[in-house]
């Protein structure tokens, strides 16, 4: 009973890191193209991370149940063929819930099967954690992606209509993205750098 | 003459006006990663050219395959990353099984070259593939030039971006995102409007 507490608590940890305090687009500076792309319409972003759940968890499944069986060597290769194979049904599904989204994503959605996030988590972790873990890391990594592209858009569409309504500044070109996932970023590493000094707080009070 | 014309002029799209990184804002996380080692930054470029000539060589192939099908947005990207895996996974075995140690030194930046070749590679696939061999050749060469001077740009400039008289809050990763903003900025100045 009480490890499968601690099991629970583990994963929604892990869950919670994909989503904020490790977000791997702001902590790890990984699949920041959808975002600084194709961040600056509340549809694309709702489509993008539909076509980024349906193609993550699958493939760190997959990855989770044959990963270590493969070699080292050839196992980005593999990731690489299995997105490319992935995709279609991925796609797919994208498409059947929102009609014609594959085709108006264009770049983005094609430039998902190689999202550095996602292939990196098939390599990476997925291959080296029980199923549950490699959930609860998928699920949190969708979160945290459909977070930052939606706080994106947002802040894009709040400076066109209410700091920018001439439209001096081209806010939905890439430039505009990062600057964007810049501050992003610092917030996030600003709140962990406070969790780190309470937890060390913590830790003194203790001893 | 004109073909090696044709090629240069490619070559120097693909680092300025048509520069995926910076006016495009792709493959930035490869980017960076590479920026960390600096030592293996000429092969990992080299690699990136390689395999963004075998990417145009093949997707002009795949492309005129699927040229009538009304399934080619969804299967063309799918097509060109499958087989850009299958040239990773040859060149990989190819290297590995070479009697010198070529594969132990650098066959860490292998595989991140391959796949950042698919994404540096998909835009100019997806958009306009009708490449002539001396286009294919000026846009790897170009391409890779590009990476080159991208990677080595951040590998200088990392230290700066940890600078203690920052806010702590912008150390590091914010600062560099920061960086890339305002250096794209500049790109956007030269092409004016989105690449793609």
């Amino acid at each position: 009973m009480r490890n499968k507490g601690v099991l629970l608590r583990e994963t929604g940890t892990i869950f919670l890191n994909g989503v904020f305090y490790k977000n791997p687009v702001l902590v790890g500076a990984l699949g920041m193209f959808p975002v600084v792309f194709a961040g600056d319409d509340l549809k694309n972003a709702a489509e993008l991370s539909l076509l980024y759940f349906f193609l993550s968890v699958p493939l760190s499944f997959f990855f989770c149940l044959v990963g270590e069986m493969v070699p080292a060597w050839i196992r980005p290769g593999l990731v690489l063929a299995s997105s490319a194979i992935f995709y279609l049904p991925a796609a797919w599904l994208t498409d059947k819930i929102e009609p014609g989204s594959i085709a108006s994503l264009g770049m983005a959605a094609s430039l998902m099967i190689c999202n550095s996030m996602m292939i990196s988590r098939a390599n990476e972790y997925a291959p080296t954690h029980i199923g549950l873990a490699v959930a609860a890391d998928a699920l949190g990594c969708s979160a945290g992606f459909m977070l930052v592209i939606t706080l994106t858009v947002l802040i894009r569409s709040f400076w066109k209509t209410c700091t920018d309504p001439a439209g001096t500044v081209s806010v939905s070109l890439p430039f505009f993205g990062f600057l964007i996932l810049g501050f992003l970023a610092a917030l996030v590493q600003g709140i962990n750098e406070k969790r780190s000094q309470k937890a060390g707080k913590k830790k003194v009070t203790r001893g | 003459m004109t073909t090696f014309a044709q090629m240069m002029i490619t070559a120097l799209l693909a680092v300025t006006t048509e520069n995926i990184l910076f006016a495009g804002g792709v493959g930035f996380s490869h980017v960076l990663r590479a920026a960390r080692r600096p030592k293996t930054l000429g092969v990992y470029s080299l690699f990136v050219a390689l395999f963004s000539l075998f990417s145009a060589v093949g997707g002009s192939w795949i492309s005129a395959k699927l040229a009538g099908s009304v399934f080619r947005p969804v299967l063309f990207p799918s097509a060109a990353a499958f087989c850009a895996a299958l040239a990773y996974i040859l060149v990989a075995l190819l290297l590995k099984f070479l009697p010198f140690p070529f594969y132990k030194q650098y066959g860490q930046v292998l595989a991140p070259a391959a796949i950042n070749t698919v994404v540096l590679s998909m835009p100019f696939a997806v958009n306009r593939f009708s490449l002539s061999p001396a286009s294919a050749v000026g846009y790897a060469l170009g391409t890779g030039i590009a990476f080159y001077l991208a990677a080595g740009f951040f590998a200088r400039a990392m230290p700066e971006l940890k600078n203690d008289a920052m806010p702590k809050a912008f150390r590091g990763l914010p600062a560099t995102l920061l960086y890339i903003g305002i250096l794209s900025m500049a790109f956007a100045g030269l092409v004016g409007t989105k690449l793609f």
